[in-house]
């Protein structure tokens, strides 16, 4: 099936990429382009040099390639290869030679990857009845346990001096030290809350927010010291939190959430070098939400590329927790496809009800996502949105908060977004019959 | 634990610390404490009630929205994708009788309030949801000033109301309907008006001049604003029945006359008063002599008609005439002017058939003036002439400038690859012009040429940008039926 444009973009390492890819689209910088129905796609595009840059895609990984020195992947040469076909410009042609190779030498390592994986997974159930394997990884796991509790001991140590001496006199280099000796300790998961409470010390009216986060970091810990105490729901939240690992072939292996799912939309940001990627899901049939979350070197594409407003239909795998929200894609039924319609929407107090329930059972929720009916953006210099007669903060910067109230034009529209507890971050708003990201 | 009074004591003891400020309530463990606290005001939030109203929702607009993928478009130039190209999008939209997409209006609005010359289009293609977000952003409140379709306004009221920009268009648009209605306005307030008003209004009598404006721009001679008199001068020089032609006229013949095949000029002395009330400016140029300088305004404000009488000769003989010293090039220089001026097509051709002239471009009519760079283009290719030309050719090429163009690259590039270096600017200038019907030739023209050049860089990125506007007309035009 031929991508869309949308796809595209989503595929893309970043803008930058696209506005070169942009300009490599005219069928004059494109020799011998062609494609194999919804396999493979190849071209080669004339640049500054003498010879020109051979680019394919392999659509069933989809993997990409090229021969121009850019550590973009895909590079701006496939990107336009894309865009071209995305537009129907790409025909069907024999595949030349070295397209030819490259997909099968690529076939080839899927099949000896295939290979290396069932004989590691007959390893493993011949393992299983063995015991020294048996013992060693009991002992791997009791050794992460005791590093981690280490470490969760150590946090605590250290918040309770910090609220000895007072937050304002924290040396603002030390947040970065405790949150490394974390990941030293096996628990990325509170290695990121640190580094999060220590970027709210530079928002705004930072100090009720900085008391709250880090009062609920001190909660974590205590519970992580009553794990075996815990209700499994719960401690499974626990764990996922503080940074156990997810075996994701496992969750993929366990039950899944058949549904047409909406794309609320979501954001990229910048965490260690990383690029992270937030995508919102809600379930037109089951109304369950979902976070799919994705993680790329910058300058690599993520594999998550859904563009807001859109819907595909998909099973899903929710990670362990009493509050079931991030997931991972298991087999795609229908492609993300702008379709007529809007996703469920309930009223503000049903919305607040949600979100107080969820925080019940999972006290370290961070963002819960939303869907409001009838949101009217205010006419005033606060930013915020009127819903049955109560008004709504709204935390986005003026190019969003402009987009909204231009197409609301004054009326009411279906707004998803962000809940944070206290203000909503508008992700995509429903008005006139077409979805438009904010 | 819940009251607000107890959060805030909190707060502030965790960030002086308890060693400084000991709580009253709770336990040794502060953040134990703050957890539920915390964990109840997140849960518990309440909405206010509504504080401000919405808004008067914005007036619909009867207009189609313009295709999808025009919209995309947009949006890709918006953020800085070929937006040299916005004008030309925005000219084929509004032509289209479309509304700009709703989603898109922020930034459109924006980059109308940075390109003063495009508000009128963005305006037009914003409608009434762009004036209704104008009343709520003042950063866009010039998208509600510009030509309300429903205001009517009485012309005296917005004559006596408007900012000099909007009062110097209304006189444009009334001297094209009714050139005495629209001297008379002007005169009705002129004396209480301010110099640098006064010359632009002034300005707005080019349109529909006729001899029947003398009188009013021959008393703005004596205007105590220096540019009042220059653009008064620059008016009675376009009529040739008017005083200052006359006398201008009289200056000239005195000064430059034929001595058998050669011509005889005789520079002024000096520049008198009577030549400053007429316009003439004492200070020349740098690079030009100032009686060099004098001459050349005397024959620029000349009716051109005199001279075949006055030389005794006819039009193609006499603009060949040559005098000593290279004086006829001060001469040539007037005649240049005058004919832009004078808007005399016959000119210019007698004038441009003795060597290029780019000023004079202007006086042609459109595919005319193409016809004649086309021409030159094929005789000569990028001779320093032509290629000071081709800035002055009109925005739009036809298709014939535009085949001689694509072939004289194609020429020079073939017969000498490494000259070409210069060739990128002149290419790169055919961007915005070159007509889309030679879209398939441009792009034939960038595989002729050999990779690795600047000239192949300029020749693959004008087939990339007619391929583009070739596109953005194609959705515009396009027949969708979308809301």
């Amino acid at each position: 099936m031929r991508w869309t444009e949308e796809q595209v973009l989503a595929a893309a390492p970043d803008a930058a990429a696209v506005k070169a890819a942009r300009g490599l689209t005219s069928p004059g910088r494109w020799d011998e382009a062609g494609a194999a129905g919804a396999a493979a796609l190849w071209g080669s595009c004339r640049g500054s040099g003498r010879e020109p840059y051979r680019a394919a895609v392999d659509l069933a990984g989809p993997a990409y390639r090229c021969t121009c020195p850019s550590r973009k992947v895909p590079c701006k040469h496939v990107l336009a290869l894309l865009l071209r076909w995305a537009t129907g410009d790409v025909t069907d042609r024999p595949v030349p030679g070295w397209v030819g190779e490259w997909l099968s030498t690529r076939a080839d390592r899927a099949e000896v990857a295939q290979a290396r994986a069932a004989a590691r997974e007959a390893r493993q159930s011949a393992g299983e009845s063995s015991p020294a394997r048996a013992a060693a990884s009991g002992k791997r796991a009791e050794r992460r346990a005791e590093r981690v509790a280490t470490g969760v001991t150590e946090l605590e140590r250290w918040l309770a001096d910090q609220v000895r001496h007072g937050l304002a006199n924290t040396a603002p280099d030390e947040w970065a030290a405790v949150a490394a000796r974390m990941v030293d300790a096996q628990a990325p998961g509170l290695a990121r809350l640190v580094r999060r409470a220590a970027e709210l010390r530079l928002g705004e009216d930072f100090s009720d927010r900085l008391v709250a986060e880090l009062a609920r970091l001190r909660l974590l810990l205590a519970a992580y010291h009553r794990l075996d105490a815990l209700p499994e729901p719960l401690a499974g939240t626990v764990r996922v939190r503080v940074g156990f690992p997810v075996d994701r072939a496992e969750l993929l292996a366990g039950p899944t959430v058949r549904d047409r799912w909406w794309v609320l939309g979501g954001r990229d940001e910048a965490e260690d070098a990383l690029s992270v990627r937030r995508v919102w899901l809600a379930g037109a049939d089951t109304g369950r939400v979902a976070l799919l979350l994705s993680y790329a070197a910058a300058g690599q594409a993520h594999d998550v590329a859904y563009p807001a407003g859109t819907r595909l239909e998909a099973d899903l795998a929710y990670f362990p927790g009493a509050v079931p929200l991030r997931a991972l894609v298991g087999a795609e039924h229908a492609p993300p496809a702008a379709v007529a319609g809007e996703p469920p929407a309930e009223p503000l107090g049903a919305v607040l009800d949600g979100y107080a329930r969820a925080l019940a059972a999972d006290p370290w929720l961070e963002e819960w996502p939303v869907v409001l009916a009838g949101a009217v953006p205010a006419a005033g210099g606060d930013h915020a949105v009127l819903v049955d007669g109560q008004e709504v903060p709204v935390r986005a910067g003026g190019a969003a908060w402009w987009r909204l109230v231009a197409v609301s034009g004054g009326r009411p529209v279906t707004l998803a977004g962000e809940w944070d507890g206290g203000a909503l971050r508008p992700l995509t708003a429903w008005a006139g019959g077409r979805a438009v990201p904010l | 634990m819940s009251a607000r009074g107890d959060w805030t004591e909190l707060v502030g003891a965790v960030l002086v610390g308890t060693d400084r400020r000991p709580v009253r309530t709770g336990g040794d463990d502060l953040l134990a404490e703050a957890a539920e606290a915390a964990l109840e005001r997140y849960a518990g939030w309440l909405p206010p009630p509504a504080g401000g109203q919405p808004p008067d929702p914005a007036p619909e607009d009867p207009r189609p929205r313009v295709p999808d993928a025009a919209g995309r478009r947009l949006r890709r130039m918006l953020a800085g994708e070929h937006d040299e190209l916005l004008p030309e999008w925005l000219a084929v939209a509004r032509g289209t009788g479309r509304r700009a997409p709703e989603e898109d209006l922020p930034d459109l609005l924006d980059h109308g309030r940075a390109h003063p010359t495009r508000r009128t289009a963005v305006a037009e293609l914003a409608g009434p949801r762009g004036r209704w977000l104008a009343g709520l952003n003042p950063r866009w409140r010039y998208a509600a000033e510009v030509a309300d379709p429903d205001g009517d306004e009485p012309v005296e009221e917005s004559w006596r109301l408007g900012s000099r920009t909007q009062r110097a268009a209304l006189l444009v648009a009334l001297r094209g309907r009714d050139p005495a209605a629209a001297r008379d306005l002007l005169a009705s307030t002129w004396s209480t008006e301010t110099a640098e008003d006064r010359a632009a209004f002034l300005q707005a009598l080019a349109t529909g001049l006729s001899a029947a404006d003398e009188e009013f721009c021959e008393a703005a001679l004596d205007d105590r604003g220096r540019q009042v008199r220059e653009v008064a001068a620059d008016l009675l020089a376009r009529l040739p029945d008017s005083a200052l032609a006359g006398r201008m006229a009289e200056r000239a013949q005195a000064r430059v006359r034929r001595d058998g095949r050669r011509l005889a000029v005789i520079l002024p002395t000096e520049c008198d008063e009577a030549m400053r009330r007429d316009g003439v400016l004492p200070n020349p140029r740098i690079g030009t002599g100032e009686r060099a300088w004098w001459l050349e305004q005397i024959v620029a404000a000349t009716p051109l008609d005199r001279w075949p009488a006055a030389l005794g000769q006819p039009l193609e003989r006499l603009v060949t005439l040559r005098a000593p010293d290279d004086l006829h090039e001060v001469v040539r220089r007037g005649w240049v002017r005058a004919a832009v001026r004078q808007g005399r097509v016959d000119w210019a051709y007698a004038l441009l058939g003795v060597r290029p002239e780019p000023d004079l471009l202007a006086v042609l009519p459109h595919d005319e003036c193409c016809s004649y760079v086309a021409g030159q283009l094929d005789r000569h290719g990028f001779t320093s002439d032509n290629m000071a030309l081709l800035p002055r050719c009109p925005d739009r090429w036809t298709t014939g400038l535009g085949r001689a163009f694509l072939a004289a690259v194609e020429r020079d590039v073939t017969r000498a690859a490494d000259r070409p270096f210069w060739l990128g600017h002149v290419v790169a200038g055919a961007r915005l012009a070159l007509p889309l019907e030679l879209a398939a030739d441009a792009e034939r023209l960038a595989h002729a040429v050999p990779g690795g050049t600047p000239a192949a860089a300029a020749c693959a990125e004008l087939a990339e940008v007619v391929e583009f506007r070739a596109q953005m007309h194609q959705e515009l035009e396009e027949r969708q039926e979308t809301r």
